[in-house]
């Protein structure tokens, strides 16, 4: 039973090993287009200048760190009606990749906000705080995860708190509308206030973040699909031994 | 947005310095995930070769 369901972990694994490959040559072209968007497409805003080229990648990885958490939270809500533990893996992978782009994002904004704030951090702003949260409730993920060996309650507890942990992104997302704030809206219900070069770039770097949060988390899956694997094996092993 | 083409200015450091922390961010993680496969590599290997014995002895 236990060399069944580990055989089974690593065929899953294969596959997820093999769709990553295939968007290798995907992401390498969007990689060499989002950068050419960024710095040579995109004309020099005329009031920030040069350093609101950080813009394109900073909004693609909090576009990609919100897909990351919808995805958790869809891979929560499949774990819970079938009990399969792929989702519960696929959930985990995307969190982590998640955790990675928030990162990013609460690193770039800082350094854009410097020049243009004159603050490293405005603590008063809702939409960084919320980011803030955000970044601090899939880090507690990760944690909850790591602090529970049983596959099964690991799973479900943590099914939970990504299906609920979401709740965050809408409130980050709306924040800017809701409070007020010093946060550029870029993107509004009449379009987005940019020049079309500009659209260009943050839809290429958008892409191409999409691109490179799917092979990250088809090999982070894959990982995690393997441990799982090896953990199957550990107890066919066991139950030799006794 | 106002826009104003090839216009080089001081914060530039800026911009660099958030290039600079999106690619070390990512090629930490890389080797982060590079170091773990080659530990999982490693505990599969040793982990087959545990039951292709088990399996030989009996």
């Amino acid at each position: 039973m236990w060399l069944e369901s580990s055989s089974r972990f690593l065929k899953s694994s294969e596959r997820c090993l093999k769709w990553a490959f295939w968007l290798l040559i995907p992401l390498y072209i969007c990689g060499v287009a989002a950068l050419w968007g960024a710095f040579l497409h995109a004309p020099t805003e005329r009031e920030m200048g040069e350093v609101q080229r950080i813009f394109y990648f900073h909004v693609g990885s909090a576009w990609t760190a919100f897909f990351a958490f919808f995805i958790v939270f869809l891979g929560g809500v499949f774990y819970l009606v079938r009990r399969n533990l792929f989702w519960d893996e696929l959930a985990a992978a995307s969190a982590e990749v998640g955790v990675i782009f928030t990162t990013i994002v609460l690193t770039t904004g800082p350094i854009w906000a410097r020049p243009i704030w004159n603050t490293w951090w405005p603590w008063g702003d809702p939409r960084v705080t919320t980011t803030l949260v955000l970044w601090l409730i899939y880090v507690a993920y990760l944690i909850l995860r790591s602090t529970l060996p049983e596959a099964e309650k690991r799973a479900r507890f943590a099914a939970v708190f990504g299906i609920i942990g979401f709740i965050d992104v809408p409130i980050v997302w709306l924040s800017i509308r809701w409070w007020r704030t010093i946060h550029p809206v870029v993107i509004t219900s009449s379009g987005a206030g940019l020049e079309p070069e500009m659209v260009q770039a943050l839809m290429i770097a958008v892409l191409m973040f999409t691109v490179l949060y799917l092979t990250l988390l088809f090999v982070r899956t894959a990982m995690r699909l393997q441990d799982s694997a090896a953990d199957e094996m550990v107890h066919a092993v066991r139950e030799r031994s006794v | 947005m106002q826009c104003e083409r090839g216009a080089f200015n001081r914060m530039n450091g800026y911009l660099f310095a958030g290039y600079t922390v999106i690619w070390t961010i990512l090629v930490l993680y890389l080797l982060y995930l590079n170091k773990k496969q080659r530990q999982m590599s490693e505990k599969l290997k040793t982990l087959s070769q545990a039951l292709r014995h088990e399996h030989l002895e009996e």
